[in-house]
């Protein structure tokens, strides 16, 4: 019994000793995440609660938008005045009604640039190949405790970072470095609250985000899918 | 295949069962430390390198501080290099793959005190990751040059092991990147490869010097037959002896340089009995002696820097002592920066920008310096938090002071929090020369003791900034007394006001070093042929203390008896008095397992079992780095090796006891900071937000708030706040799935903000956080599910939810003491009107004793937090402050459901007049809906503008008065409470008048309506009120509201 133990450990052992490469992990994550599913989604609708540690027992309204490869609308409620940040197809608008402004402003095309990764509905990796994006796998590293696959994603002018739990291969953070008006911007998420949709493919209910004031959580309070939407919202009001 | 299937089923019962939950190094991942530099010295800088094309990147490479980079010019920096060994060589970038660094590690400059490397390290992305890609067993590299085009192929010089015999040294080359390395010259096992240098016309030809040197622990040799300079023409195939015109005899080590606008010109500077600097116009075939001033000759081992400008081949950079400067190719030379006002004396690397060569980058042993005038003028980049700290000491000041000295810096202190963050200008010198102990006198901190290199030690009055040297004096014809490099100075525990310090003798002071008493024999092994440092050095003669030997080098004062007393030795000796000095007993002899001879770096008598002492020992100065660490039970008689756990890496400096837990120890080696929480059977290494092979050299807990702060050398000061957590990390509760951890009270205040502009170009610390903290333990990491936070009254009442984190181990979340905000009347946010934010504000908690409830999925929680009125505020009458707030808070949401009530009726107004027939029942709405209009815009802020428009309305007057009410620590003043009577009354007021409107109007607009069979209108009630207020999206999407509790 002894000598079947320790040879199956070896094996076990030797499996492991394989190199993990970025394309196994990946394929995994997508099967681990029903990504194929993903293909029947051409829009969502989600409503949020954002709360930050700066300002314990607040919580901001948060819905957004999206349809896929087209047109995303995003609104910030506070004190009863919406934000709203909008793109349609390549033009993109926001209005700032916190400080005054609350005709709606042409975004930069930067911003614009920035903002297209929204309307790739299905995130980073469904798909990765056909986009275009290189993946490198770059070591473990520890996530909260879980020590993560750490893989570096090539989308050209923007690099991602993904980390994906070893055990359930969901993803559980991410980090986002661009170059935006020649300062590097990081940002990094933590994903939580992964739940089974009804058509299948898995998603964080609850995001974790670095901010200057402090972590703010992003909480999914009703996700839609295949919502009908009025596609007036991502038109640009005339004033 | 069935076969196969049971073995693995046997084998994942087997790990389940045996999976228990142990520490580890995430466990303390939410437990972070905060460096509070100091960056006002900066510490030994050791490579410079720019990238070409944009030199407003650069990389610098610290002595025990990493790799730092900055991509403005040196404004900023970034630490890259967190989880390898702080102590740096040489960097080479990549000049045409500006994104690929090289980094060596360990580096070069043989001082005593030098930290060790593990090799070659790699990035391919600017820093962000690192491989290690080989030569692991080189301790120290002193150059890599790339090929100018062929970005796989590098030459590495590899002087090797300073403290031992090597194979591992020379000059190596890779042609694959770094995936395999060939050793291309090599001399013997005690010669390593110096220096490089490559024409980069044709990068086959290279020129190398090779070096002999070798420390002991009482000697320093620079120099034997192994030395010489080698030249190949064939990418390093092939290489000859190069004799001519080079010095008679024997060489030390040799500096090597090419002028890249004329690579033909070299320059050497050649350590011998006449050390000096040699030219070449040939490409280094002959040389020829050129006279130079001292600083161009001076310590050749430390000082090894030699830069041709890029383009003008005449104009030679010597950074030594000081910076020389010759604009005719090293034939004179002249003093750089006494012009331009003081620059930090020793100076190891030098970048200049190839596109402009006026601006010049110059590393010092105090940090980074810049200059945009050839030298003449510099600024000092203090933004780098490299400092070497050797020991640290707090006072029991409230905030406290941290104490300590520094390699080449001096003695300082600095607060442990400060207004704004610790910023440079916190920090005050309190000795010069190189620091090591330094100790604030228990009794009045105003003294405090500190000493420059070899045990001179002075006692510094703060106050008059007067300070006296008080070193014990040889009292015998002909005697002399040995002090080690870095004297322990050391205070006694039970009886405070008392020094120690040590040289071969032990010696006591009750007066602060008026008078001593020496309280021992010579306690170290005195042999003779230990103590030839006049001696010492190579080829040039260097005695500077840093040798001395058979010395007292750790003084261990028991907290339990001030008659006990342990002492350790640089040459092996551990001995105890347990009667004050008097009589002594030789305690080394009695351990086993830890190499004889290894110096006593630190022995830390038990403070809870006066027969338990802990020692740690440092074998490396005999090549041997592994950590060694022991523990007695019985005084000293037999011993327990504690640091056999593999997690352990790096000689040992200091081992320290908890103050209430037993269990958990700290030590740090030289590779970084480990706890044990099991009395040294196992140990775990720290590495939240503190470098992870990062040197700790010291290390001790403030006893009034529990921080523990860590003495790096070559990242200043760390302070961990807070370890009281730590203490309850038992075996049972590590098996919880959820467990609360307690934490230390804290002070009720909104916080202290700075007066003045912020610090942009200095480095400034963070402080601890003001806020309350929420510690939990957790298992696992929640992957499914939400963490949420209740604070409740002493009653039970829920005063505030919000999100906690998920992480496996310990959590930390942070309450800003704030109960939920008011719920405001809408409106539009006013530029520079502080009365609309109220919605935004809670009101501050009181002193007192909370109830702390975790939710974690399935699993709740609950655990005391105590909340202590503000020191700064003793006498304040917290009941009347919350009566005031509590009352200014109803106003605002008395305010805020008033004009929701009209808002809303207002709408529903408008929807009917579209729905009715009858014209005049329409007019009648419409002029109605007009006046409840009228009346809400004398209530709340609605003039949109992008303008700033200054509007202020019953909303922001009382808004005001609850906003200056929630942000003072103190009562509200007199005027804001008369504010608060007429508010009140013009609130009750605008409720009339409202009232009115709802009751007669709305009547006979109701029966007009019930002809139209519509529906009656009615205000909303509080009831409604309140659930719109606290509706988020998900509820009511299309209904935008304001906050949730």
């Amino acid at each position: 019994m002894k000598k079947l133990l320790f040879s199956s450990a070896f094996i076990l052992a030797a499996l492991f000793a394989q190199a993990q490469n970025a394309e196994e992990i990946v394929a995994k994550h997508l099967k681990a995440i029903g990504a194929d599913n993903w293909s029947k989604v051409n829009a969502l609708k989600m409503e949020a609660k954002i709360t930050s540690d700066a300002m314990a027992g607040m919580s901001i309204a948060m819905s957004s938008t999206i349809v896929r490869d087209k047109a995303a609308r995003m609104e910030v409620s506070v004190m009863g005045m919406n934000q709203v940040t909008a793109l349609n197809g390549d033009m993109g608008w926001t209005t700032n009604p916190f400080m005054g402004q609350t005709d709606p402003q042409p975004l930069t095309p930067d911003q614009v640039a920035s903002m297209k990764d929204m309307l790739d509905i299905d995130g980073t990796l469904p798909g990765y190949k056909d986009k275009g994006y290189t993946l490198e796998y770059v070591g473990k590293e520890d996530v909260d405790g879980t020590e993560a696959y750490k893989i570096k994603i090539a989308k050209g002018k923007k690099t991602e970072y993904t980390f994906i739990d070893p055990e359930t291969y969901y993803e559980i953070k991410q980090i986002t470095v661009e170059e935006v008006d020649g300062q590097t911007v990081e940002s990094a998420s933590l994903f939580s609250n992964h739940t089974k949709t009804d058509l299948g493919f898995v998603y964080p209910y609850t995001m974790q985000q670095e901010s200057p004031m402090g972590p703010a959580t992003v909480t999914i309070t009703n996700l839609q899918i295949n919502p009908t939407v009025d596609n007036k919202i991502f038109e640009m009001p005339k004033k | 295949m069935k076969r196969f299937l049971l073995p693995f089923i046997l084998l994942g019962i087997a790990t389940s069962i045996f999976a228990q939950t142990k520490v580890s190094s995430s466990t303390y991942g939410a437990i972070e430390a905060r460096s509070i530099g100091p960056a006002v010295m900066g510490g030994r800088i050791t490579a410079i390198e720019g990238v070409n094309k944009t030199p407003k990147i650069l990389y610098v490479g610290t002595a025990g501080g990493g790799v730092w980079k900055s991509t403005t010019a040196g404004f900023t920096f970034e630490p890259v290099f967190e989880k390898y060994p702080q102590s740096v060589g040489a960097i080479a970038i990549d000049q045409n793959k500006p994104e690929t660094v090289w980094v060596g590690t360990g580096e070069s400059n043989m001082r005593n005190s030098v930290s060790v490397g593990m090799g070659m390290y790699k990035s391919t992305d600017g820093g962000k990751n690192w491989n290690r890609i080989g030569l692991e067993n080189s301790e120290h590299i002193s150059k890599i040059v790339l090929h100018p085009s062929d970005g796989n192929v590098a030459y590495v010089a590899v002087p090797g092991k300073l403290w031992s015999d090597s194979p591992d040294r020379g000059l190596y080359k890779t042609s694959d990147g770094g995936k395999t390395w060939e050793k291309i010259l090599y001399t013997d096992e005690k010669t390593g490869c110096a220096d490089i240098i490559m024409d980069p016309r044709n990068p086959d030809v290279l020129l190398a010097s090779m070096w002999q040197f070798r420390r002991t622990p009482y000697s320093f040799v620079s120099g034997g037959p192994g030395s010489a300079l080698f030249k190949s023409t064939d990418g390093g195939k092939n290489w000859r002896k190069i004799t001519s015109g080079l010095p008679e005899g024997t060489f030390g080590r040799i500096a090597l340089a090419l002028a890249p606008g004329a690579p033909d010109n070299m320059l050497a500077i050649v350590e011998s009995e006449k050390t000096s600097l040699l030219i070449s116009a040939d490409a280094g075939e002959s040389w020829k002696y050129q006279s130079a001033n001292p600083n161009v000759t001076a310590r050749p081992f430390y000082f090894s820097t030699l830069v041709v400008d890029p383009k003008d081949p005449k104009r030679v950079y010597r950074p030594a002592f000081s910076l020389s400067i010759s604009s005719d190719g090293g034939y004179s030379f002249s003093e750089a920066s006494n012009a331009g006002g003081w620059v930090h004396s020793d100076h190891h690397a030098l970048w200049i920008n190839p596109n402009a060569t006026n601006h010049l980058y110059l590393g010092t042993d105090g940090g980074v310096y810049m200059s945009l005038d050839q030298g003449v003028t510099w600024t000092h980049l203090n933004t780098l938090p490299v400092s070497q700290f050797y020991h640290v000491q707090t006072d029991e000041q409230s905030p406290y002071y941290v104490y300590g000295g520094l390699q080449d810096n001096g003695s300082w202190r600095g607060p442990s929090q400060s207004t704004g963050g610790i910023e440079n200008r916190d920090w005050e010198s309190v000795g010069g020369g190189d620091g090591f102990w330094v100790q604030p006198d228990a009794l009045d901190p105003n003294f405090v003791f500190s000493e420059s290199q070899g045990g001179e030690i002075t006692c510094t009055n703060i106050k008059t900034n007067q300070s006296q040297f008080i070193q014990p004096q040889p009292l015998q014809e002909g005697e002399k007394y040995r002090w080690n490099w870095n004297t322990p100075i050391v205070r006694g525990i039970k009886n405070p006001g008392t020094i120690y310090m040590g040289a071969q003798y032990l010696f006591k002071s009750g007066d602060r070093g008026k008078s001593w008493q020496r309280i021992s024999p010579d306690l170290t092994t005195n042999n003779a042929e230990k103590q030839k440092q006049a001696q010492s050095g190579g080829v040039t003669v260097d005695n500077t203390s840093a040798e001395n030997h058979c010395t007292i080098f750790s003084i261990g004062p028991s907290p339990l008896d001030e008659n006990l007393l342990y002492v350790g030795t640089d040459d092996g000796n551990l001995q105890v008095t347990r009667d004050g000095g008097k009589t002594w007993e030789l305690l080394s002899k009695n351990i086993t397992g830890i190499p004889a001879g290894a110096w006593v770096s630190r022995v830390t008598p038990g403070r809870f079992n006066r027969n338990v002492v802990y020692a740690t020992f440092d074998n490396h100065a005999y090549g041997d780095m592994k950590t060694y660490a022991a523990r007695s039970e019985d005084g000293g008689k037999t011993w327990t090796v504690i640091s056999n756990d593999q997690n352990l890496q790096g000689f040992a400096h200091v081992i320290i006891e908890d103050l209430v837990n037993p269990d958990l120890l700290f030590l740090g080696t030289e590779m970084g900071l480990y706890f044990s929480h099991d009395a040294g059977q196992s140990w775990i290494l720290y590495k939240s937000k503190m470098p992870e092979q990062v040197a700790v050299r010291d290390l001790v807990i403030q006893p009034k708030t529990s921080d523990l702060v860590v003495a790096t050398h070559g990242r200043g000061i760390f302070i961990i706040d807070d370890i009281s957590p730590l203490r309850q990390l038992s075996a049972e509760l590590l098996q919880k799935d959820l467990a609360m951890l307690p934490t230390r009270p804290t002070a009720v205040t909104s916080g202290h903000y700075g007066q003045g502009f912020p610090n942009t170009d200095s480095y400034a610390g963070p402080n601890a956080s003001e806020q309350a903290v929420i510690q939990y333990y957790l298992k696992d990491r929640m992957a499914t599910g939400d963490v949420t936070i209740d604070i409740l009254d002493a009653a039970g009442n829920k005063l505030i939810s919000f999100p906690g984190t998920k992480r496996k181990g310990i959590n930390v979340v942070r309450w800003d003491m704030r109960t939920a905000p008011p719920k405001m009347a809408k409106g539009v946010l006013v530029q520079g009107e502080m009365g609309v934010y109220a919605g935004f504000m809670g009101r501050m908690a009181t002193p007192g004793n909370y109830k702390v409830r975790i939710n974690a999925g399935k699993y709740t929680e609950e655990g005391t937090l105590t909340l202590t009125p503000d020191p700064l505020q003793p006498d304040l009458d917290y009941a009347k402050k919350s009566e005031a707030a509590d009352r200014l808070f109803r106003m605002v949401e008395d305010l805020g459901f008033l004009v929701a009530q009209l808002d809303n009726l207002r709408d529903s107004v408008n929807a009917r007049a579209t729905q009715v027939k009858d014209k005049k029942l329409k007019a009648k709405l419409e002029a109605y809906s007009a006046s409840i209009e009228e009346h809400r815009k004398t209530l709340t802020e609605h003039i949109e503008s992008k303008g700033i428009t200054g509007e202020q309305r019953l909303r922001a007057r009382i808004g005001r008065l609850y906003v200056y009410s929630v942000m003072s620590d103190d009562l509200p003043t007199q005027s804001v409470m008369e504010g608060a009577n007429v508010r009140t009354e013009e609130l009750r007021q605008a409720r009339a008048k409202a009232d009115a409107f709802f009751a007669k109007e709305l009547t006979d607009l109701n029966a007009g309506l019930k002809k139209e069979k519509l529906s009656p209108l009615r205000p909303i009630d509080h009831k409604e009120w309140e659930r719109q207020a606290s509706g988020t999206a998900g509820e009511k999407p299309d209904r935008p509201f304001f906050f949730e509790r």
